[in-house]
């Protein structure tokens, strides 16, 4: 502090009407390992958005072959133009067994992922935290039949369930949002479940009840704004879910058909690998591990940033 | 004779749980005159908060049950006849309630604005920019400064006393003609209790509502009551107006309490250590056959462990629950 300013104290305007929210996005901009996981993110989200809008690495171009097959990383090979013409070129990723460039598939995977992460966090989250809120307010019958369901779903071996549904709705990408929203919600309702059981106890409850406030009013007005930290960490943590058992799927022969995706180059490493051909699947894994280890981290401060509690 | 705004008739209040059914009120009667503050006071378990609840029907059901043999009238109608739905509109803006923590009782996620302007909203119908206008006037109504930057806080950039004019200026939002004050200052420290009481009875006189103020603290009742029921075990056992109460209680139970009050006179006398009434209150599922108060009652005869009392006038306006009522010139002990 200046001289100047201790003779004559500028007085400093309080923070008033300072949003939850803005405090907390203060707090995350102060969190040095979560603002770079975020900008990992935010570089795979701008690519598979620019992946979405068709700016480059579209379908066509990652499903038609460059070159010949199972070309190493960093090989010569002879590009064939469009007027028949070839020309000399380096692979820098390499190609697949069909000769499709390994690079393309990556970049577009990218957005299959995103896609995948952002419907089923969305989905399983909007029906995991309605039907929570639903049964930890009202309780009694409601709260019997779903938590009847919640336990049905939970003690069958999740992966059969995703095996049967995704079957049911046809291998591609309706078959697998349904798949993993319908299995990934169970743990968003019982979280949400219990914390409106807590939060429906508070004073402000009673409080909002005697001034005349509706049912849906308090549950959906008052005790869900008390559990935007625990949404924000379910969407994010069934985003980076999402990803994975994608994986899963398509190694199960379950995954999205006749487009590229991580887990459909993954699960080619059963053959490739054997023959050597180790590229197509350490792209796919490495790009999985980064973006689930920088989604993991953000998610990480992310709750503590957005937790009401910690906000001061 | 003034109106009477609330009347309660024979108000039981039970609570189905496993150990049996408690029966947290049991059987009271009063009402409250337009424009009067009626005290209600009791240790902790006495009813008094569920009594409360009881008017509001706030009781959580289950496992609370008000029994259909009570009534509850608000200007002649009684509510334990309406509709959810109908009873959702006259709380706020018939009956309303301010509560015992403000730190608890203001939700932490929204302006104080955004909470005043949905009550005002849902009750008067007013839209974004008169309810704003309403909620300042509100706000420096109960007296907090600055209310047009105030209007934008959070509850915890408030402080407890603030928090509860916030309560207060809610409560008020919509003009009711009850207002039920649980322990309204219990959570508070002793300066700022007094502004509180203060401010309670100062809007009381202007809008000219009726006051339930709930309280285990005889000098509050002392300070802005006019009438005073004492609770024990879910029952009223004594009504009086405020000045007889404190001169002359006619109930032991009465007199126990407001001996066990501190006095400065007696600091550092002979008689230093404070009154207390001897033995606990009954456990609620074994209540004894006669008078609930007999086994702590320093005036106990077999007459009334045996014999159930029923709350009696006693003239001037005052009732009592004992078979041996205190006389005239009863000192308090």
């Amino acid at each position: 502090m200046t001289t100047a300013t201790l003779e004559k104290p500028v007085k400093k305007e309080p923070r008033f009407g300072e949003s939850l929210f803005t405090k907390s996005v203060r707090k995350f901009r102060r969190d040095r390992l979560g603002m770079a996981s975020l900008s990992i993110v935010g570089v795979y989200a701008v690519i598979a958005l620019c992946v979405k809008l068709g700016l480059f690495c579209s379908l066509d171009l990652t499903t038609t072959p460059v070159g010949p097959q199972h070309i190493a990383p960093g090989q010569t090979y002879q590009h064939i133009l469009a007027d028949g013409k070839t020309e000399e070129r380096v692979s820098w990723f390499g190609t697949d067994i069909r000769g499709n460039s390994v690079g393309r598939k990556l970049i577009y995977s990218i957005k299959q992922a995103f896609a995948i992460g952002i419907m089923v966090a969305f989905f399983s989250v909007l029906i995991g935290v309605v039907l929570g809120s639903i049964s930890g307010y009202f309780g009694g019958r409601v709260d019997d039949f779903l938590l009847w369901v919640y336990t049905s779903m939970s003690s069958v071996p999740y992966i059969l369930w995703i095996i049967a549904i995704s079957y049911a709705f046809g291998k591609g990408f309706l078959g697998v949002i349904v798949a993993l929203s319908s299995t990934f919600w169970v743990g968003v309702y019982f979280n949400i479940r219990a914390e409106v059981r807590r939060l429906k106890e508070m004073e402000y409850v009673l409080a909002s009840e005697s001034f005349g406030m509706t049912r849906m009013r308090i549950i959906f007005g008052d005790i869900l704004p008390n559990m935007t930290h625990l949404i924000s960490i379910f969407l994010s943590l069934n985003f980076i879910a999402a990803i994975k058992n994608e994986v899963i799927l398509a190694f199960l022969g379950l995954g999205i058909a006749g487009e590229p995706s991580w887990g459909g180059m993954i699960s080619s490493a059963r053959l490739d690998l054997i023959a050597g051909k180790w590229w197509e699947v350490t792209g796919a894994t490495i790009l999985l591990f980064i973006l689930v280890m920088a989604f993991n981290l953000f998610t990480d401060s992310l709750q503590d940033a957005f937790d009401p509690k910690k906000v001061g | 004779m003034s109106k009477r705004v609330l009347e309660v008739e024979n108000l039981t209040t039970e609570f189905h749980v496993e150990a049996g059914i408690a029966r947290a009120v049991d059987g009271i009667s009063f009402h409250l005159e337009e424009g009067e503050t009626l005290g209600i006071v009791g240790e902790s378990g006495s009813g008094k908060s569920v009594t409360s609840l009881s008017l509001m029907r706030l009781v959580p059901c289950p496992p609370g049950v008000i029994l259909p043999s009570s009534k509850i009238r608000i200007n002649g109608q009684d509510i334990l006849k309406k509709s959810a739905r109908e009873m959702q509109k006259i709380r706020g803006s018939e009956i309303a309630m301010i509560f015992q923590d403000p730190m608890t009782a203001l939700n932490p996620v929204f302006t104080i604005g955004s909470q005043l302007g949905e009550v005002l909203k849902r009750h008067q119908n007013l839209d974004n920019n008169a309810s704003r206008k309403r909620g300042i006037e509100l706000l420096d109504l109960v007296g907090i400064p600055d209310p047009t930057q105030r209007i934008d806080n959070y509850p915890h950039q408030l402080s407890g006393g603030m928090r509860q004019r916030a309560m207060i200026a809610m409560a008020l939002s919509c003009n009711p003609k009850i207002l039920i004050a649980d322990e309204p200052t219990t959570a508070l420290d002793v300066t700022i209790q007094a502004q509180i009481l203060e401010l309670i009875s100062k809007l009381q006189k202007e809008i000219g509502m009726a006051t339930i103020l709930i309280t285990h603290d005889l000098a509050v009742v002392a300070e802005v009551c006019d009438r005073v029921a004492v609770m024990y075990c879910g029952r009223i056992v004594e009504e009086s107006n405020v000045f007889d109460l404190f001169e002359k209680p006619q109930h032991p139970y009465t007199r126990g309490l407001i001996s066990s009050i501190p006095r400065i006179e007696d600091a550092g006398a002979d008689r230093s250590e404070l009154y207390a009434i001897p033995g606990m209150v009954p456990d609620i599922h074994a209540l004894p056959d006669g008078c609930r108060f007999a086994d702590r009652c320093f005036q106990v005869e077999d007459k009334c462990r045996t014999e159930d009392t029923q709350l009696a006038d006693t003239g001037d306006g005052r009732r009592v629950s004992c078979l041996f009522p205190l006389g005239q010139g009863a000192q308090t002990a």
